[in-house]
């Protein structure tokens, strides 16, 4: 078609204007947290003992679940390290003395050479700092600096494997909404026709769009890698350093590009954005799903993100994954502007059809209204939240899980990790964390959706009308926090549903459906807090309450980088309510903690309530 | 003598900038009020404070002698509201939001609600997503007068309907007017409200420039006068009350204060009056001398 971009450059420059905040947050955001991590790694982790320590932690196929494989000659790498370990401890002179105390106290249950050998080593990290063991081990580095040994697990690739793949969800979710921002979003609230009027192509907006993302992701890439090789940390390279924003920036491009072919395809900016949402749970699922079944790594490769994790960075530094993942965001792009130009404006793909001519009953209300706003909305989370749940549960029960429990010995012999819990548990236990925080997304969805209403002229209908304000700020408060409830029951029943079978033939894992709702309800506390901040946001500073969004963001990376140990100081992991709330079945519930989350809650709750009623509605 | 609505020495700020600077109005039982204003004076945000949405800066507004703003729920439960922007629910229908304002009042009059249907010619089963500005404000109508208020509220109600619609819409205030209901109009179709207002206010930049009767209005105003004499006239722009004379091709002609008429007619009838025209002023030329003069208020006295 002729003329189809025509102004597209007017466009950019009109978007970024737009722009020039909202994505100038997310860019810095995002790029000073990627940079600022990346010395504090470096600092804990700068050693070699502490490095294939980790590895050691990466290689659990809960974290495996989480984060994607751990790249590196690890095994290798690790067997190799444990063989200079052992040879230095055997230097010690008094090693055997250190031996015999430590058997006449265990009291000589021999039957099993290697677990004794893995609880010797435990034994020994456990006396005290000043003990002639420990001064002779921190003599360990210098000599390993010494022999011809180099873990190529190094602090760079830690890095990527612990932060990559949460990273691009983040900038795919800002590409996302970027997109549908500029594109439905502008069409919904009538921009579009306006811009349309104007001397510009039919693609001219898309195309914009995608411009504008382009920029948006190169900068982003270009700050974090250059931010990142700035640190000079060591095992953190430029070429590493480089390809890590490339992958990013690539990353969020993709996102961007599935946005715009959504956009074209749903009836509203709501739906483009699930979709979008949809799409990148599905991809985040594939790869998890390759990663831990050698069986099917191909669907790791067919994942986006999976792909771009095999882009090895800091220790191959492939490029190919990031052009190939570039090629297919080409290739989407195109489809969408296909669609664009056959499509209405304001129109989907999907044909409005005549809905009631009258209000159901229950359509009577404050509450009702609520009900009825958010019900599509919490079934939907429903029934997604329980199908990643069982997706979750069915690798309980797969080969990779079992091959992995044996491999566990080893590493726990070896690098006296921990082996007081299972790898199901410690599975168990990770599975609740990341669900409880996507569970939490639909629960401030309801509780923000009163301030949707605000902003979109809907209010003044209640308020003018003999509705209360607290009545109606309850209707969806009260949604909020039940459908809290329901989503951490959504977890439990959909591991259990998959797991079951597995659960079932070895009771001596002790994981009944009991256990699983107790340890994901007992995420509940913690969530009425963050319903609680949303409705002080909404009552006190209704502008800010977006920024609740961003307390969500920081809390799971908090929480996320305090599994590593020692990482974060104490009070910065005390930000979030998060980290009081016990990981069962590691950690044990204690009602105090909860019982002040709880409380704490209600009163945030009840603060908001109060602010509601005294202020101005419609701020806008 | 108990008023409608009670409105004394009302402030509202947003930040520094004053919406409403000290504006006092009331509004008789059964009164249709016409309350008027360009674009960005004040009209909405009054209305606001009516409802109890917005807070007062200063002063405050009494409803049925009720406090707007402490006691909303127990006000709201007797007025019938139609806002400026109508923005409805996206994915539901025009029938559900119907009945859910309906019901959200109380008691529920269905043969009401499908006689206004039918006046209004709106389909109840679209889903607002698919409305066109002017149905969404049929939406909104229908529900306000489908409930049985003692006070309807209205905010430039019929900026988007259509000329037949706009005489439904009329038909439809007149038909409460005359059953003894509280009106309270907003809006920029003068016709509209010469028809149907009582009383009119004149709000400008956030004051209230004038209030009364369209009579008291008028009387207020210029009357534009054409004149042809056999003398030429003079002394006539020394004349209080007179202003903007301009010589035409057979005389003059000249705008003149409406009370000040008597003492004009009897000057320039020393000179032969050949030919005298009129031409009483219309609602329109009241309404651009408060909209444009900035300084309508001292001009006006
Ligand atoms: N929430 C707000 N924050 C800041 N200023 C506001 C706010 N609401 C209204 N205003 C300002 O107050 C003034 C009065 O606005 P209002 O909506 O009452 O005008 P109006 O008389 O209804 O105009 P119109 O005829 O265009 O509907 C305007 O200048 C407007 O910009
Ligand atoms: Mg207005």
């Amino acid at each position: 078609m002729k003329g189809s971009f025509t102004n597209t450059g007017s466009l950019v420059r009109f978007i970024l204007r737009r722009e020039r905040v909202v994505s100038a947050v997310w860019i810095l955001a995002l790029v000073l947290f990627s940079v600022g991590l990346v010395p504090a790694l470096g600092e804990m982790f700068g050693g070699v003992e502490s490095r294939a320590n980790l590895v050691g932690m990466l290689k659990n196929p809960s974290m495996i679940a989480m984060v994607g494989p751990a790249f590196g000659h690890d095994e290798k790498d690790i067997e190799e390290f444990s063989r200079h370990k052992m040879t230095y401890q055997a230097a010690f002179p008094r090693y055997t003395e250190y031996f015999n105390t430590f058997s006449a106290q265990e009291g000589g249950d021999t039957d099993d050479p290697v677990a004794l050998m893995a609880r010797f080593s435990i034994y020994l990290d456990g006396l005290n700092e000043d003990d002639p063991y420990k001064t002779h081990m921190r003599g360990f580095e210098d000599y390993l600096a010494a022999v011809p040994f180099e873990l190529s697990y190094n602090t760079g690739a830690l890095y990527t494997n612990f932060m990559l793949l949460w990273v691009i969800i983040t900038v795919g979710i800002m590409n996302i909404f970027l997109i549908a921002r500029h594109t439905r979003g502008d069409e919904e609230k009538g921009r579009g026709e306006v811009v349309l009027s104007l001397p510009v192509g039919r693609l001219s907006n898309l195309n914009a769009s995608m411009i504008t993302a382009v920029i948006v992701n190169t900068i982003l890439a270009l700050l974090t890698g250059l931010g990142i090789a700035a640190m000079g940390v060591e095992g953190v390279g430029f070429a590493g350093s480089m390809l890590y924003g490339v992958a990013l920036g690539v990353s969020g491009l993709f996102f961007a590009a599935v946005a715009a072919l959504f956009c074209q395809l749903s009836s509203s900016s709501r739906g483009a954005i699930s979709l979008s949402v949809l799409a990148l749970g599905v991809i985040y699922m594939l790869r998890a799903a390759g990663d831990m079944n050698g069986d099917m790594e191909a669907l790791s490769y067919i994942s986006p993100m999976g792909l771009i994790q095999r882009s090895e960075i800091f220790v191959e530094n492939y490029l190919w994954p990031s052009l190939v993942v570039l090629l297919v965001s080409v290739v989407i792009t195109s489809l969408a502007y296909a669609l664009n130009t056959v499509r209405d404006l304001g129109q989907g793909f999907i044909a409005a059809r005549p809905g009631r001519k009258e209000a159901s009953p229950l359509l009577s209300s404050p509450f009702g209204l609520a009900f009825r706003l958010l019900r599509n909305s919490v079934i939907a989370w429903f029934v997604g939240i329980f199908a990643i749940g069982a997706a979750y549960g069915s690798i309980l029960g797969t080969e990779a899980f079992e091959g992995f429990m044996e491999t566990n010995e080893f590493y726990s012999q070896i690098m006296g990790v921990s082996a007081d819990y299972t790898a199901t548990e410690s599975f168990v236990s990770t599975i609740g964390f990341i669900m409880a925080f996507i569970a939490i997304v639909p629960v401030l969805i309801a509780a923000l959706k009163l301030r949707g209403e605000e902003k979109e002229g809907r209010t003044e209908h209640m308020l003018s009308r003999a509705v209360s304000r607290a009545g109606y700020l309850s209707s969806f408060t009260v949604l909020a926090f039940l459908s809290s409830v329901l989503m951490q029951c959504a977890t439990a029943l959909g591991v259990y549903s998959a797991a079951a079978a597995v659960l079932a033939e070895s009771p001596e894992i002790g994981i009944t459906l009991g256990f699983l709702l107790r340890a994901n309800l007992v995420y509940l506390p913690a969530i009425w807090v963050m319903i609680g901040v949303t409705v002080l946001l909404v009552g006190l500073l209704p502008k800010a309450s977006g920024a609740i969004w961003g307390y969500y963001g920081l809390s799971f990376f908090l929480v996320f980088i305090g599994r590593l140990p020692g990482l974060l100081p104490e009070w910065a992991q005390n930000i979030t309510p998060f980290a009081f709330i016990p990981q069962l079945p590691m950690e044990e519930i204690t009602l105090a903690p909860l019982a002040v989350l709880t409380a704490l809650a209600a009163v945030l709750t009840a603060a908001g309530f109060i602010f509601y009623r005294r202020r101005d509605m419609l701020t806008v | 003598m108990t008023y409608t609505l009670d409105i004394q020495n009302l402030t509202k700020k947003f930040g520094q900038f004053t919406a409403l600077n000290d504006i006092s109005l009331q509004v008789k039982e059964g009164e249709v009020f016409g309350y008027i204003g360009p674009n960005g004076a004040g009209k909405t945000t009054t209305i606001r404070v009516l409802l109890g949405i917005l807070h007062a800066t200063q002063g405050g507004a009494k409803v049925f002698g009720l406090d707007a703003w402490k006691d909303a729920v127990e006000i709201h439960k007797r007025i019938a509201y139609v806002p400026g922007d109508v923005n409805l629910w996206p994915n539901l229908t025009g029938g559900e939001v119907i009945d859910l304002f309906v019901r959200l009042r109380g008691r529920h009059d269905r043969q009401k609600r499908e006689k206004l249907l039918e006046m209004f010619d709106l389909d109840p089963s679209k889903k607002c997503r698919t409305y066109s500005k002017g149905n969404r404000q049929k939406v909104a109508l229908v529900a306000a007068f489908a409930s049985d208020a003692d006070l309807f509220i209205l905010d430039e109600p019929t900026s988007g309907l259509d000329p037949l619609m706009e005489q439904v819409f009329q038909e439809c205030v007149l038909e409460r007017k005359n059953s003894g209901k509280g009106i309270f109009l907003s809006s920029h179709i003068l016709s509209e409200v010469e028809r149907l207002c009582d009383r009119v206010g004149i709000i400008r930049e956030g004051r209230i420039v004038e209030t009364g009767t369209l009579a008291e209005l008028r009387h207020l105003t210029r009357i534009l006068i054409n004149v042809a004499a056999e003398r030429p006239i003079e002394g006539l722009e020394a004349l209080k009350g007179v202003h903007e004379v301009i010589p035409q091709q057979d005389g003059l002609s000249f705008q003149v204060d409406s009370n000040e008429l008597g003492s004009v007619v009897s000057h320039i009838s020393q000179f032969g009056v050949k030919k005298l025209e009129s031409m009483p002023p219309t609602l329109e030329d009241l309404f651009m001398r408060h909209y444009n003069a900035p300084d309508a208020r001292d001009g006006g006295s």
